[in-house]
C-alpha cells in the first residue's frame, strides 16, 4: 500500500548573512496512514523545518528547496502544487499544531470565530453549522462548558487550554496527517502528559496519522509507532518504537537516551549529558555529523567518511559507520584540545 | 465601556486644571508679564499702568488671580484681546473654521496614504516597491516643513500658476467665514468649493509630507512585526488566501500601537499649522497664535494654548478608548 506521506530527498537551506544555513540535508522518510511517527532531536536539528516544508509553509527566500525534493502526499507532489491547490491542502488534508499556545492564536479574534473559519473555508458550512460543529469540537478536546467559551478571547484561556484549542482548531476538518511540532513543549509536565494522552485518544476516535515532533524522547516513548531521530539535518537513526529504545544503534541515539531520566534506572545508571554543541549548520563538517561529540568516534575515519542511513536490523536502520550497540565499550578518546588541534590541522591550507 | 469612557474623562479633569495652571504661571513667568504689551508705549505714565493693573487684577496674589481667572475661562469669559479689543473666544471661533478645514482634511488624506503606503511596504518587503518607497520616505521624512511650503509655492503657485500661492478665498470673492461668505457659498457652491479646494492643495501637501513619511514607517514596521507573529503562521496553516490573513488576522493587531499615534498627530498638525499658515497666510488660528505673540497679546496667546492642551487631552481619550475597543485584552 502506498504511504499517505512519503518524503523523497528533501534538502532545505536558508540564505542569510552568515552564509547558506543547511537546515535539512537529504531527509528521506514516510508515514502510512493512521500511524503515528515520532521525530526527535535536539533544537535547531531541523524538525520544524522539515515539517514547514511539508506544508508549505517556508518564506522563499530565505529558504531554498532543492528541485529535487518531493513531498508527496497520497502520490501527490506537494511542492509542485500551485498555490490555490496547496490551500486546499492546508487546513484541510495536513493540518499543525505548533509549539506555544500562547502566542499561535490570534489575540484579537474569539476562539469561535478562529475555530469557525477553517470549517467555512474548507467545509463550505454556513455560520450556524460551523457554530454546532466548533462547540462538538470543543467538548471533543475536554473544554468545559464549550456553548459558553466559543466568545471568549485566548487570554481567558490557560496555556493547556489554548493548546487544546489549537488541537480542536487542527482536526477541524477531519485531517488526513495531523502535524505536531513540540505540542507540548511550553506546558507543564502535568498538562503535558494530558495533551499527549488527547492526542492518543483523538488519535484512535478519528485515525488520524500523526507526525509528532519534540527533542524529548520521553515524550513519543508511549505515543509513537515509529520514531526517527534527526541530527543536523539528518536522519540518523530510525525504528519502531520499541526497538529503538531497546537497542539504539546510532551513537547519538544512545546519547540522548542515556539523558533522559528513567524510572528503571539503578543508582549507577545516572544522566549523562551528551557533551558539545551541534555542529554550525554553514560549515558542516565533511564526515560524520556527530563526530566531534560521539563518545565512540574514530577521527581518522569518522572525519572522512559520511555514514549514509543503512539497515542494521529488519526494519531499522542508523547512520554510523560502525555496529554500535549500548553495550559496545567506549573507547578511550583523545583529550578535546587534542582533538581541536587535529581538526585545526585537517582544515588548514598546509594540511 | 460607556463606564470607561466616563472614567476615562473624569481623570482628564485635573489634568486639565494641571495644564491650565501651567499655562497660566508660563505666562506670568514671560518676560513683562501679562502687562508686557504696554512696557514699551512711552505715553503711558507708571500712574496709568498701575491703574491698569489693578483695574485687571493684576495687583493681586498670583494664586488669587489664577483661581479668578480659572474660573472666567470655565464661565467662558477667555478675556478680550489688548490689541483688537474683541472677546478672545470670537477671535478663536473667527479662525477656528479655516484651520479646521485645513487640519481635517490633511490628516484624513495623511491617514488614506500612510497607512495603505506603509502596509503595502511590509507585505512586499524587500521588493523594488518597498525599495523606492523607503528611499522616498527618506527624503519625505528630512524635509524641512517651512522650505517645502516655499518650494511648492515658487513651483507650482509663482511659475506654473497651477495653484493659488495662499490665502484660502480668491481676492475677488468673500472673506472666508465672513457675513457675506455663507451666503455667496450657498449661492456658488461648486465654485466655492473648487476654489476652497485649490487653495488646500499646496498648504496640505506641506503639513503631510512628513508625517505621511513618519506615518507609512511606522504602520510598515508594526504590519511587519504582525505577519512575523505565530499566529499568522497558524492563518496560513489553515489555508486561509493571503488577502484574508491580512484583512482578517494582522490587520487589527498591526493597527493597535498605530491607533495611539494616528490620534495623537491631529493635535501635532495643529501644531504644525502655525508654520504652515504663515507660508500660506491661511487665516487660521496658527496665524492668530504668532500675531499675538509678537504683539504679547497674552489672553489671545493663552486662549489658544489651553484650547489645543484640551484638544491633546481630548485626542489622548479617543486614543485609548480606540485601543480598548480594537483589543479585547485591555480590561476596563
Ligand atoms: N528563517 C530562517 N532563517 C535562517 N535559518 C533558519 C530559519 N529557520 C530555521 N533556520 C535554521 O534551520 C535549522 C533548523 O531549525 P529548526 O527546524 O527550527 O530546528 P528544530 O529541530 O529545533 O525545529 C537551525 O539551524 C535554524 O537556525
Ligand atoms: S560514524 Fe563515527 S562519529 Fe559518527 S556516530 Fe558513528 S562512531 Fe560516532
Ligand atoms: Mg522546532
Amino acid at each position: 500500500m502506498e504511504p499517505l506521506l512519503k518524503v523523497n530527498n528533501l534538502k532545505v537551506a536558508f540564505k542569510t548573512d552568515g552564509g547558506l544555513v543547511k537546515a535539512v540535508n537529504d531527509v528521506n522518510f514516510y508515514l502510512n496512514e493512521g500511524e503515528t511517527l515520532g521525530i526527535v532531536g535536539e533544537s535547531g536539528s531541523g524538525k520544524s523545518v522539515t515539517s514547514m516544508a511539508i506544508m508549505r509553509l517556508l518564506p522563499t527566500p530565505p529558504a531554498v528547496i532543492d528541485s529535487q525534493s518531493e513531498v508527496l502526499f497520497r502520490g501527490q507532489n506537494l511542492l509542485k502544487l500551485k498555490d490555490d491547490q496547496m490551500r486546499k491542502i492546508r487546513g484541510k488534508e495536513i493540518a499543525m499544531i505548533f509549539q506555544d499556545p500562547m502566542t499561535s492564536l490570534n489575540p484579537v479574534l474569539t476562539i469561535g470565530k478562529q475555530i469557525t473559519e477553517s470549517l467555512k473555508l474548507h467545509m463550505k458550512m454556513d455560520d450556524k453549522a460551523a457554530n454546532r460543529r466548533a462547540i462538538e469540537l470543543l467538548k471533543l478536546v475536554g473544554i468545559p462548558s464549550a456553548e459558553k467559551r466559543l466568545g471568549d478571547y485566548p487570554h481567558q484561556f490557560s496555556g493547556g487550554m489554548r493548546q487544546r484549542v489549537m488541537i480542536a482548531m487542527a482536526i477541524s476538518c477531519d485531517p488526513k496527517l495531523l502535524i505536531a511540532d513540540e505540542p507540548t513543549t511550553a506546558l507543564d509536565v502535568t498538562i503535558q502528559a494530558q495533551i499527549l494522552d488527547l492526542l492518543k485518544r483523538l488519535r484512535q476516535e478519528l485515525g488520524t496519522a500523526i507526525m509528532l515532533i519534540t527533542h524529548d524522547l520521553g515524550v513519543v516513548a508511549g505515543m509513537c509507532d515509529r520514531i526517527q531521530v534527526m541530527y543536523a539535518g539528518k536522519i540518523v537513526e530510525t525504528a519502531k518504537a520499541k526497538p529503538l529504545y531497546a537497542n539504539p544503534r546510532m551513537p547519538y541515539t544512545i546519547g540522548l537516551l542515556n539523558s533522559i531520566p528513567r524510572l528503571d534506572s539503578e543508582g549507577e545508571n545516572r544522566l549523562i549529558p551528551i557533551q558539545g554543541l551541534p555542529p554550525d549548520m554553514v560549515t558542516l563538517p565533511p564526515g560524520c555529523p556527530f563526530e566531534p561529540r560521539c563518545a565512540y568516534r574514530q577521527p581518522a575515519v569518522c572525519q572522512s567518511k559520511v555514514p549514509e542511513l543503512r539497515e542494521v536490523e529488519e526494519g531499522h536502520r542508523a547512520a554510523c559507520l560502525f555496529d554500535i550497540t549500548k553495550e559496545t565499550p567506549i573507547p578511550e578518546q583523545p583529550a578535546p584540545e587534542v582533538v581541536a588541534t587535529a581538526t585545526d590541522v585537517r582544515t588548514s591550507p598546509a594540511g | 465601556m460607556t463606564k470607561f469612557i466616563i472614567r476615562r474623562i473624569l481623570i482628564s479633569i485635573p489634568v486639565l486644571i494641571g495644564i491650565s495652571f501651567l499655562v497660566f504661571m508660563i505666562m506670568q513667568l514671560a518676560p513683562g508679564g501679562p502687562m508686557a504689551a504696554f512696557g514699551q508705549n512711552p505715553r503711558m505714565t507708571a500712574e496709568q499702568r498701575a491703574a491698569i493693573a489693578h483695574n485687571w487684577g493684576l495687583d493681586k496674589p498670583v494664586l488669587e488671580q489664577y483661581v479668578t481667572w480659572f474660573f472666567s475661562m470655565f464661565r467662558g469669559d477667555w478675556g478680550t484681546s489688548f490689541v483688537t479689543r474683541q472677546p478672545v473666544t470670537q477671535l478663536i471661533l473667527d479662525r477656528l473654521p479655516a484651520t479646521l478645514l485645513l487640519m481635517l482634511t490633511a490628516y484624513i488624506i495623511q491617514q488614506l496614504i500612510a497607512l495603505p503606503l506603509g502596509i503595502l511596504s511590509a507585505l512586499k518587503r524587500y521588493s523594488l516597491t518597498d525599495k523606492v518607497l523607503t528611499v522616498l520616505t527618506y527624503i519625505g521624512f528630512s524635509m524641512p516643513t517651512f522650505w517645502l511650503g516655499l518650494i511648492l509655492v515658487y513651483t507650482f503657485a509663482a511659475n506654473l500658476k497651477w495653484f493659488p500661492s495662499g490665502q484660502i478665498t480668491n481676492p475677488r470673492d468673500p472673506a472666508f467665514n465672513s457675513a457675506t461668505y455663507w451666503p455667496w457659498f450657498a449661492a456658488n457652491p461648486l465654485t466655492a468649493i473648487g476654489s476652497l479646494a485649490a487653495h488646500l492643495v499646496l498648504p496640505i501637501i506641506t503639513l503631510i509630507v512628513v508625517n505621511v513619511a513618519a506615518d507609512s514607517r511606522y504602520m510598515r514596521s508594526s504590519m511587519l512585526e504582525t505577519i512575523n507573529q505565530d499566529y499568522i503562521r497558524t492563518a496560513r496553516a489553515k489555508g486561509l488566501k493571503e488577502g484574508t490573513i491580512v484583512r482578517r488576522h494582522a490587520l487589527r493587531p498591526a493597527l493597535l500601537p498605530v491607533v495611539t499615534n494616528i490620534a495623537l498627530t491631529l493635535p501635532a498638525l495643529l501644531g504644525g499649522a502655525v508654520v504652515t499658515e504663515s507660508i500660506f497666510q491661511w487665516p487660521g488660528m496658527g496665524l492668530l497664535f504668532i500675531s499675538s505673540i509678537t504683539a504679547a497679546d497674552y489672553p489671545v496667546m493663552i486662549g489658544i494654548v489651553f484650547l489645543l492642551s484640551a484638544f491633546i487631552l481630548v485626542f489622548n481619550i479617543i486614543a485609548d478608548v480606540t485601543y480598548a475597543i480594537i483589543d479585547p485584552r485591555i480590561r476596563y
